[in-house]
């Protein structure tokens, strides 16, 4: 009898994404050239998998190296990815679309700000890249209380 | 998105490459001295490594004080294994004021 997918979400997620890795690079890389991510920045070196925009085997969602290369990885497909964080219920609720915009748009702005995680809560839900307008209420939902309109 | 640090005699160059190596384990009598003052933290054990949460997690300041106590204590390195960093951990505070 077949096995049934793994009961933990992150599991679960990245069992997921290893299955459809190739679908998803092609996809998380073309998003990031409709969004206007310079070419340099899209995806990264990555061992036994070459250049990437999508790493199956990650859990953090996205990332984004030195160099600024942006990925995607697993955690876009973990709805407890936030955990109970601000933002959490409109990342759960948010349809894969707009989480890949969400993730795309916070490590181009940490990036920009050499890996500042703060730096990108503050700035993201503000980027100038023309994200869906439901990433960019995720993100809103992540700035810190102290900075949100 | 989501951040975690990784504690540890670490590899430099198998950091740049999203890879956590340690030359040599952790002193385990110091990580359980330390860890006694940080109640509940969620600490991951692996390969002579430790990963604590970091940025976007819950705890996420007590895991960056216990790998500035630890830090303090070994001399150990601490990384963003995910996004290939070494991580300055007063270099951080520095930052997060400045955001």
């Amino acid at each position: 009898m077949a096995e049934g997918p793994p009961s933990d979400l992150a599991d679960h997620a990245e069992d997921f994404s290893r299955r459809y890795a190739w679908e998803m690079d092609y996809l998380c890389g073309s998003r990031m050239i409709e969004l206007g991510i310079p070419v340099g920045q899209i995806g990264s070196r990555v061992p036994g998998q070459g250049h990437a925009t999508f790493m199956p085997q990650e859990r953090s969602g996205g990332g984004n190296d030195p160099a600024g290369g942006l990925t995607v990885d697993s955690g876009v497909f973990n709805p407890e990815l936030l955990g109970t964080l601000p933002g959490s219920q409109a990342w759960a609720e948010a349809p894969l679309r707009d989480r890949i915009d969400a993730i795309i748009a916070h490590e181009f702005e940490e990036a920009r700000r050499g890996g500042n995680h703060i730096g990108a809560l503050l700035h993201a839900p503000d980027t100038e890249l023309p994200i869906h307008q439901r990433a960019r209420q995720i993100l809103q939902a992540m700035r810190p209380k102290e900075r949100r309109s | 998105m989501i951040h975690e640090l990784t504690i540890g005699y670490l590899d430099i160059e198998a950091i740049s490459l999203r890879l956590a190596l340690a030359s040599r384990p952790l002193e385990e009598n110091v990580v359980a001295q330390i860890l006694t003052e940080f109640p509940g933290l969620k600490v991951e054990h692996r390969s002579g490594y430790l990963i604590v949460p970091w940025h976007g997690r819950e705890d996420a300041d007590r895991g960056e004080a216990f790998a500035a106590r630890l830090q303090a204590r070994t001399g150990c390195l601490v990384a963003d294994r995910r996004n290939g960093r070494i991580i300055d951990l007063a270099h951080e505070k520095g930052m997060a004021r400045t955001a």
